[in-house]
């Protein structure tokens, strides 16, 4: 009895460190296959739809990879894309910013657009180069109480109708008065 | 003696106020540049209005809406980023695609799904709409290319543009001159909460009643949302996140993130008008007593 009870202890001890080992090494290089997830392309049709799809869980592993992909797949039946486009791939000028790079991948094939691939490359050298200049910008920016010297108002509700008389058309005026 | 000159454009529904700041030297000219620099602004966000308004049939998104994707692959483009620091790759024997507004913004708005773990989503009931993140990206685009070249010739200390409550500002490198953006009380439009003091950066508020933006909310636990970033774009974005994930997630969402983390401040507002200031990059992160 004794035997059994320590094997089947040692068989799910063996089982867990197999389980975490497949979490740890095999799963994420499923999640960084690129083009893993495809979206039917919106179109006017009414069965096209977001799909939940590209729903980004795989955003916390991202970090760890050099280049991830989210990519968009339209059906042949999309007939209202402009044919005449030669096929093949095109890649998109990278689009660089503080969070990120960001680039498309587009590929054409029988002269229509059949898939739109975003190419992510979350450089962690970039990021500590953003994060270190960044660092004196930070002591040019305060939040205090109130003041009345303010030039702009940052809210959540101003529009064209509304602007009249509103805060920020109140201080403009003053300040283009010389107050 | 600093002088400021305001004017303000009507686009895409909302008023634009354009602001230029000048020294006593520049102040004789400052009427003149700001006459002239805003009907190019005008101009511009009405181009970005007619190629991205989901309300036009003719735009570029009400296409991609009918399953028409050719814009990515058109080449006419009234403007192209001449100061993009990024270089095209080649991969073997692929083409080059043009970079148009049309494409940045679609990677732009993967890009925000992805830092936002999903609660920005370009996809609005099935339909495309990147329209969440058009506004702010127009007025960081709009203050880069009008306003940013009298900075650095030097025929104003300061500029900055904001639209609908958004704001990028930038101030000239030897001026002291300081940008002050009130916070405004979504209970009294004629009152602000706090005061946000910066030179180059962004602020961005979103609430429960921002017009343009089809925000998804799964919390309810802020009434308002203001955000200071570097860029507009961004603190757009993140505001609309606020909003939409609720307070406790965004704060998650921000520190599994180095880049928000070290570059993030914001001012939320909770239902009952309590305010809390979050700014994880310096370890000041406590909530301050009420102000009313």
């Amino acid at each position: 009895m004794k035997t059994v009870t320590r094997g089947i202890i040692a068989a799910v001890a063996g089982l867990a460190i197999i389980g975490d080992a497949f979490l740890l090494f095999v799963k994420p290089h499923f999640v960084q296959q690129p083009a893993a997830s495809g979206t039917a392309l919106a179109s006017g049709s009414s069965d096209s739809s977001s799909s939940g799809s590209n729903k980004s869980d795989d955003s916390n592993s991202s970090a760890n990879s050099d280049s991830d992909s989210s990519s968009t797949s339209s059906s042949d039946s999309s007939s209202a894309n402009d044919s005449g486009f030669t096929d093949g791939t095109y890649t998109g000028v990278a689009t660089q910013n503080q969070y990120g790079e960001v680039q498309l991948q587009i590929t054409v094939s029988g002269g229509k657009i059949t898939t739109i691939t975003t190419l992510k490359a979350p450089s962690t050298g970039r990021s500590q180069q953003v994060n270190a200049q960044a660092i004196p910008a930070l002591t040019e920016r305060a939040i205090t109480a109130q003041s009345s010297e303010i030039q702009f108002v940052s809210g959540a509700t101003e529009t064209s109708t509304a602007f009249v008389n509103s805060l920020q058309d109140t201080i403009n005026q003053s300040l283009n008065a010389g107050k | 003696m600093t002088v400021i000159q305001a004017r303000v454009i009507h686009a895409m529904t909302i008023p634009f106020t354009v602001q230029l700041a000048g020294n006593a030297q520049q102040a004789v000219q400052l009427t003149t540049v700001i006459d002239e620099v805003t009907p190019s602004i005008a101009d511009y966000l009405h181009h970005i209005e007619a190629t991205f308004s989901p309300f036009r049939a003719d735009s570029q998104v009400s296409a991609a809406r009918r399953g028409d994707w050719s814009a990515l692959l058109s080449t006419q483009t009234a403007h192209n980023n001449a100061h993009d620091v990024s270089q095209g790759v080649s991969r073997g024997a692929s083409h080059q695609l043009p970079h148009t507004d049309f494409a940045e913004i679609y990677a732009l708005v993967q890009q925000a799904k992805e830092l936002t773990h999903g609660h920005f989503d370009p996809m609005h009931a099935g339909q495309y709409d990147p329209t969440g993140i058009v506004k702010g990206w127009a007025i960081e685009q709009a203050h880069q290319r009008f306003l940013m070249p009298l900075i650095n010739t030097g025929v104003c200390e300061a500029a900055a543009l904001g639209g609908g409550g958004d704001i990028q500002t930038a101030v000239a490198s030897n001026s002291d001159f300081t940008w002050h953006i009130g916070v405004q009380d979504p209970a009294n439009p004629n009152a602000t909460l706090r005061t946000i003091t910066l030179r180059n950066g962004a602020v961005a508020t979103s609430g429960t009643s921002k017009r343009g933006e089809h925000i998804t909310r799964s919390a309810h636990d802020l009434a308002q949302a203001t955000v200071v970033d570097d860029h507009l774009t961004f603190a757009d974005m993140w505001a609309t996140t606020a909003i939409s994930a609720g307070e406790q997630t965004f704060r998650g969402i921000v520190a599994s993130n180095p880049v928000a983390q070290s570059n993030l401040m914001a001012v939320f507002v909770r239902p009952d008008g309590s305010v809390t200031q979050f700014m994880p990059g310096s370890g000041d992160d406590k909530p301050l007593s009420h102000t009313h």
